[in-house]
């Protein structure tokens, strides 16, 4: 190619927008791009011993390669924290405060890190508890765990995959009992970058 | 009988002792040799039982792959796992044994939980914290695992109960990490191994041994173990190895012994025949009580030895006039000396089989065993002699023989007969405290490279608890024991364990305690609890409103809320059959085929001080449990040795004294012949108890052995005696002959490695050289120079009862006559625990593990009561005063000097008194046993231990009582402007001023009512306050005053409580008792709002105000600051930094009651222990006394690490005995671990 037409080449290249990802299992690579997240959130669970949906909001940071904290404000406060080879309940309306050694609970850690996979974003990991179906539109991911353990607890974790960068927008957890729980992520910041909200 | 008929019978004889041995089975299992019957059988059958004795530690090195340790541990484990016939195995903890636990434990949880946090948890603050922290909880990543568990278990009890319930098990020092037990480091791991059968049976060719080791050694890492197993096998083999050298060497010596004292191969033949039919009845009569273990079998054998002294004799005494010229002749010699010596044989022999008879009857298999084998070996030996003794001397013997002389003068001088007498009384005085050590381990032994990895995994798994040695104990874990209990049923061996369980999880820091309780709550635990939910109906409408409030949709709980709570119905053993905790049940529980039950707590201590106290507390627990533990059944051993040995020996000896009396029918020679016996029992104990040896069960019957030895030889020598010069020479070489040989023969167990083997050489060579004494020195003595032995006899019998008649009147001289008290006696003692005792209105009860007791009246009534409520906790404390008195002055004579020389002081300390606390204590001293009166008499003795801080002050120079650290406080620098006085008592005497404290609320007639703490049965003060406000401390200081004895700063301090109301009436008190030694007085008082130190000296005292607040330690800043015992203290002491420490924290701001506690517990940053801080962990007692409020602050056992609890002197004198928790427990564990360094320290310095 002549000297003189790289540079419109490139120009054109440019010109034009960048096809989707297709959803597929190299999604995980991307997630798992992301060093540190940290989010508002709003979660609904709408559960059978509940006289009615409980809406809960708070905030969550995960710093690669496993640390997470979960913290709710409203209606009660708690914080559940992973880190260090230790899980953290503290409830501080409650005086509770609860620390497992997750090293002694090896079976405990994994489950946690399951229920988190989407967080972590660990493509071994969710090829070997997960079998994974991934929808184009909307972009979502549907997780159904593979071991039975964790099957007793979890039916389906579905992710809503946002683009631009790519985040996990909002999971849905379906349990075996046919309760739910919605979790909605607002004023995300991916590695120090804030993202602008999707539009509603 | 012609020698031909002789020899056949000779060989019929030998032919069929020898059809007999051989059906002899030889064991070296242990278990064959320990008794089957009476308290230590048993006690020994429950350790084994629940699994005490046969833990075996499986450590697996990952230091060189850290990363592969997890894997390698898994790996091994499930290895053994499947050697489930051999051993169970435990290596982990996993996420299925909780969610296991939890399904068990989930139709149980209301009878499962503690009934404190039932009771709480259900009341309707309790419904609504749980139900707002379930929705909290609930919002959380986990909240689906919440969802699930909460429809059936509301109030999430299943966590509560699975998470106390995953602990049982783990260990101090022992970390889970990855579900494995790991150490510290992080680098090694841990497997648990518990064997199936006994561990004494182990050898190296054991299926269990087997396994392990190859087990072992297929590891991907190194893996090496431990445990009763390997010390058993590793026993049997040293057992055998160094009883086969000794015995070989042994025969090689006594060959030598032969060639050289009669120069020719021909005598040593002659001992053949009878050795060979004395071993052959020994093993016939081994067959009749196969199996026989092999250590009896060894000395047994050694026993046919004996009877090579039979034909020592005939050879010697045929030969004692010359040898004949041809065999007719010989034989004819020969004959005569047998015919000559039949009567010195049949005593001899009667002796020696009475003696063996004795230990027939003896309840360890291995000593009834070995008596009798000895008996067929003696009778063996004697029958060979008796057939064809002349025809083998006929045969060996040849003209030109002589007896052998020996280098030892003829004649013994008298006064070496009389002092060697007087000796050996000393010796046999001395035997009195010999020791027996019963543990049946006692006879393990480890080779170094074992003993290293003893070590090494002891201090690695156990925190190095188990490695003290004792000498008692000298290689034993002396950490783990057992509180078993017995019922007709499994609910009432629950039940009786109970009350153990609960005060040992309350009141015994550093002890790991498993019990089947967590797992199957008794009657008493089930019930409580179900009363706690009882009111169903209120808790499930406070529910449903904590329900609705939180969220929650009521209608969906309350199904599962009203069965957990109704769920009455008591777990099973089957309710655990799938998960781990089966294994500790299994090993804690059992049930026969009638559903009689057994149930052990196991516990593991962190040192042998944290045991004791819990087996104290098992004690005062009321729980009809019995504590075993490796030291008590030590203890039970012992009893059976001692007991065995002291009655069959002194039978034996008795009976054999009878013979010799029936014999000679004289009593010099009746005690000649007994000499060599007699100074072979006081010489081999005597030697024993002064050298700190300890006889064991297999040591304890070579005594026996001995005896029998020495027997024949005072027998033979006044047989010779009697058949004239030369018979009495010849006896002599026999005699020299026999002992030549027996000591060549067991000499070499001296060098054994093994204790049990070594132990037995020891009495045996002991024995061998005071029979030699006896029969060389003292018994010649008496048979030729019988006048100038009893001229000495009777110097040394002056000597004795002079020394008596002195020694009873220096007691006499210083016996300090009590006053003349008449008892009230009105009252009856009533029991009504072993913490509730009542002496009519007086009482003793114990609060949060204090003693507290309320004494009133008369001084005679309050030495009367104090005496009927202290009972056994006055006896603790005596026995273990004289041994802290034996730790701190271990030299007898200057014990005995002290016995008879202080109670010389007593006059000047009764002339100084009060008389209202000399009757008191007079009192105190009238009732009850004594054991201790031997030492001096009781109220003497009793007023001289009032005097010990003094004494110990003024004479010891102070090592047990500089380290008190206090201050006064009140006013501006106070929270409420209470007057407080706090201090630390550091006093050394003993363990019962720290475990049994007592606080004592005193109100004497026509004295003012006070509240110290001590101990009971002290009549003085050391620190309390009175109910006029005023409150005193006694610390220890020195000046150069020179020491005056007086009155004991302890009646000093409790007249000033008894009588003072202000400061200025203290110090008119203690004005005008002045000092015995040196003192600090610390006297606040709470009423007028003020407080003083009194620098107490024999010259005088200066009071120094301390303002609104003040430090003291052990030196005095008055006019005696520049003393030059001050000045070294200060100097060389720790007194100065721990006043200036004290003196800045109290400086920091004004302090309340948790305040001055924390002042007491302060360590100053100083490594634990450090007497250079304010808490060095030895405290007697740590108190805060509120002059104020009329109240003091104690701190529970251990020093001032237990809790500190509050009492009010109106409360005490209103009978309101319980006590208000001021302060939590400061981890007691550190403090105990102190201790535990010091003991260490203490025995290696030993």
């Amino acid at each position: 190619m002549p000297r003189r037409l790289f540079p419109l080449a490139l120009a054109l290249l440019m010109a034009f927008p960048r096809p989707a990802m297709a959803l597929d299992a190299s999604v995980w690579l991307e997630l798992g791009k992301v060093q540190s997240l940290q989010a508002d959130f709003i979660q609904v669970q709408t559960r059978t011993i509940l006289k009615r949906p409980l809406e809960s909001s708070g905030a969550v940071r995960f710093d690669r390669p496993g640390t997470l904290t979960w913290a709710v404000l409203t209606p009660a406060r708690s914080t559940f924290s992973m880190g260090g080879g230790k899980a953290t309940m503290e409830l501080p309306d409650h005086r509770a405060h609860r620390v497992v050694d997750l090293a002694t609970l090896p079976e405990f850690k994994r489950l946690a890190a399951s229920v988190m996979v989407w967080l972590q974003a660990d493509p071994v990991a969710v090829a070997r508890d997960f079998t994974t179906t991934y929808a184009p539109s909307p972009p979502t991911i549907v997780l159904i765990p593979v071991d039975p353990t964790l099957g007793r607890l979890v039916k389906t974790i579905e992710l809503g995959i946002a683009e631009s960068p790519f985040r996990v927008a909002h999971v849905r957890i379906v349990e075996p009992t046919g309760d739910t729980v919605e979790i909605r992520f607002s004023k995300v910041v991916l590695d120090g970058v804030p993202v602008p909200d999707p539009a509603p | 009988m012609t020698p031909h008929r002789q020899l056949l019978a000779l060989l019929a004889l030998l032919g069929l002792s020898l059809a007999f041995a051989v059906r002899t089975e030889v064991s070296t299992n242990l278990l064959d040799a320990l008794p089957t019957k009476g308290g230590f059988a048993e006690a020994y059958a429950e350790a084994q039982r629940f699994s005490l004795l046969d833990t075996i530690l499986v450590d697996v090195d990952g230091s060189a792959r850290p990363e592969a340790l997890g894997e390698a541990i898994d790996n091994l484990g499930a290895r053994l796992e499947a050697h489930p016939e051999l051993f169970s195995v435990r290596y982990r903890v996993t996420l299925a044994d909780a969610v296991a636990i939890h399904n068990a434990a989930a139709p149980h949880l209301a009878v499962l939980v503690d009934e404190g946090w039932l009771r709480e948890t259900t009341t309707p603050a309790g419904l609504t914290v749980a139900l707002q922290a379930a929705a909290a909880r609930l919002s959380g990543p986990t909240g689906g695992l919440v969802a699930a568990l909460l429809p059936t278990d509301p109030l999430d009890l299943g966590s509560t109960v699975t998470a106390s319930m995953q602990q049982a098990g783990a260990g101090e020092g022992i970390a889970v990490v990855g579900g494995h037990f790991l150490d510290t480091t992080g680098t090694h791991g841990l497997l648990l191994v518990r064997t199936k059968g006994a561990a004494f049976g182990t050898t190296r060719a054991s299926p269990l041994y087997k396994t392990l080791e190859a087990e072992l050694a297929a590891t991907p890492l190194p893996a090496r173990w431990l445990g009763s197993a390997k010390f058993a096998a590793e026993a049997r083999e040293t057992i055998q190895s160094e009883t086969q050298v000794a015995v070989g060497a042994g025969i090689a010596l006594v060959a030598a012994v032969f060639l050289l004292a009669f120069r020719s191969v021909r005598p040593l033949l002659g001992t053949l025949p009878p050795a060979l039919l004395g071993a052959g009845l020994a093993g016939a009569a081994a067959s009749f009580c196969s199996p026989v273990h092999g250590l009896t079998l060894a000395f047994g054998g050694a026993l046919a030895g004996l009877g090579v002294d039979y034909w020592i004799h005939l050879y010697l005494h045929a030969q004692k006039d010359g040898v004949g010229e041809n065999f007719a002749t010989r034989l004819a010699q020969g004959r005569e000396a047998l015919r000559h010596l039949g009567g010195a044989y049949a005593i001899s022999v009667l002796a020696t089989v009475t003696s063996f008879a004795m230990l027939v009857s003896s309840a360890y298999p291995a000593v009834s065993d070995l008596g009798l084998i000895g008996i067929g070996a003696v009778l063996g030996a004697l029958v060979c002699v008796v057939l064809v003794g002349p025809l083998l001397y006929a045969s060996l013997a040849r003209p030109g023989d002589r007896v052998p002389s020996i280098p030892l003068p003829e004649r013994v001088p008298g006064w070496l007969a009389a002092v060697g007498i007087v000796g050996l009384c000393a010796l046999a005085a001395v035997a009195v405290g010999v020791r027996f050590d019963g543990d049946p381990r006692s006879l393990d032994a480890r080779t170094a490279p074992t003993a290293a990895l003893e070590a090494e995994l002891d201090a690695r798994w156990m925190g190095g608890a188990t490695s003290i040695p004792t000498r008692t104990t000298p290689h034993l874990g002396t950490t783990a024991a057992l509180v078993v209990a017995e019922g007709a049923t499994l609910d009432e061996a629950l039940a009786a364990l109970s009350p153990a369980v609960t005060a040992l999880s309350q009141r015994a820091p550093g002890v790991q305690v498993q019990s089947p309780l967590g797992l199957l709550p008794g009657p008493a635990e089930r019930q409580a609890r179900a009363d706690a939910v009882a009111d169903v109906v209120r808790i499930e409408a406070d529910f449903a409103i904590a329900a609705d409030v939180a969220g929650f949709d009521a209608a969906t709980l309350l199904p599962g809320l009203r069965a957990t709570l109704t769920a009455t119905r008591a777990p099973s053993l089957t309710t655990w059959a799938e998960t781990p905790l089966a294994e500790l049940l299994g090993r804690t529980v059992r049930v026969d085929e009638r559903g009689r039950a057994t149930v052990a707590a196991l516990l593991r201590a962190m040192s042998p001080e944290a045991l004791r106290h819990a087996q104290y507390e098992v004690e005062l627990s009321g729980a009809d449990a019995r504590f075993i533990h490796p030291a008590g059944l030590a203890e039970l051993g012992a009893q059976h040795i001692r007991t065995e040995l002291l009655t069959r020996s002194g039978l034996a000896l008795g009976l054999v004294l009878l013979y010799l009396a029936v014999r000679f029918r004289d009593p010099v020679r009746v005690l000649a012949a007994a000499m060599p016996s007699l100074a072979a029992v006081a010489g081999t104990l005597g030697c024993h108890a002064l050298f700190g040896h300890a006889l064991t069960p297999a040591s304890g019957p070579a005594l026996v052995l001995v005896l029998g030895l020495a027997f024949d030889q005072g027998i033979f020598l006044v047989e010779g005696e009697q058949s004239g010069r030369s018979g009495f020479l010849a006896a002599r070489a026999a005699i020299l002959m026999a002992l030549a040989n027996a000591f060549a023969g067991f000499a070499g167990l001296l060098a054994a490695s093994h204790p049990a083997v070594r132990g037995v050489g020891l009495v045996v060579t002991l024995g061998i050289a005071s029979t030699a004494f006896g029969a060389f020195v003292l018994t010649p003595a008496l048979l030729e120079n019988p006048l100038t032995t009893r001229r000495w006899l009777r110097h040394g019998a002056f000597a004795l009862v002079g020394f008596f008649v002195l020694d009873q009147m220096l007691a006499l001289a210083g016996r300090i006559p009590p006053p003349s008290v008449t008892l009230p006696a009105v009252h009856q003692l009533d029991v009504r625990s072993a913490t509730d005792r009542r002496f009519g209105p007086h009482r003793i009860t114990r609060s949060q593990g204090i003693w507290v007791a309320t004494l009133s009246g008369t001084p005679a009534e309050i030495g009367e009561a104090a005496a009927h409520l202290s009972g056994p906790i006055r006896d603790r404390a005596e026995a273990d005063l004289y041994r802290t008195f034996n730790r701190l002055v271990p030299n007898r004579f200057v014990q005995y000097g002290l016995a008879r020389g202080l109670p010389f002081l007593g006059r000047a300390i009764v002339t100084d008194s009060p008389p209202a606390y000399l009757e008191e204590l007079a009192a105190y001293t009238q009732i009850g046993a004594d054991p201790w009166r031997w030492l001096a008499p009781t109220y003497t003795r009793k007023l001289m231990m009032h005097a010990l801080h003094d004494v110990g002050q003024a004479m010891v120079g102070t090592p047990m009582l500089d380290g008190c650290t206090g201050f006064v406080a009140g006013g501006q620098w106070t929270a409420d402007g209470h007057w407080l006085l706090a201090r630390n008592w550091d006093f050394g005497g003993g363990d019962p001023f720290s475990e049994d404290k007592a606080v004592i609320a005193v109100r004497r007639d026509g004295a003012i009512p006070y509240v110290s703490v001590a101990m009971m049965g002290l009549a003085g003060v050391v620190s309390g306050v009175n109910e006029a406000g005023i409150g005193i401390a006694l610390q220890a200081a020195a000046s150069d005053s020179p020491v005056r004895p007086g009155a004991p700063m302890i009646f000093i301090a409790r007249e000033v409580l008894d009588s003072a109301r202000s400061l200025d009436e203290a110090e008119a008190i203690v004005r005008a008792r002045a000092g015995f030694v040196s003192e600090a007085v610390l006297v606040v008082d709470g009423e007028a709002g003020e407080a003083a130190i009194f620098e107490v000296t024999p010259d005088g005292v200066e009071r120094r105000s301390a303002g609104t607040h003040l430090a003291q330690s052990n030196h005095l800043r008055g006019r005696h600051a520049g003393d030059t015992l001050n000045v070294e203290r200060m100097a060389h002491g720790t007194t100065v930094v721990r006043l200036d420490r004290m003196q800045a924290l109290l400086d920091e701001r004004p302090v309340d009651i948790g305040r001055a506690i924390e002042l007491l517990r302060d360590r100053g940053g100083y490594p634990d222990g450090d007497e250079r801080a304010i808490n060095a962990d030895i405290a007697a007692h740590g108190v805060v006394i509120d002059a104020t409020a009329r109240s003091i602050t104690v701190g529970a056992w251990p020093n001032v690490a237990g809790e500190f609890v509050t009492f009010r002197l109106a409360d005490l004198l209103a009978d309101e005995l319980d006590g208000a928790i001021a302060a939590g427990a400061d981890d007691p564990v550190r403090s105990l671990r102190v201790h535990l360094e010091r003991e260490r320290a203490a025995t290696e310095a030993r």
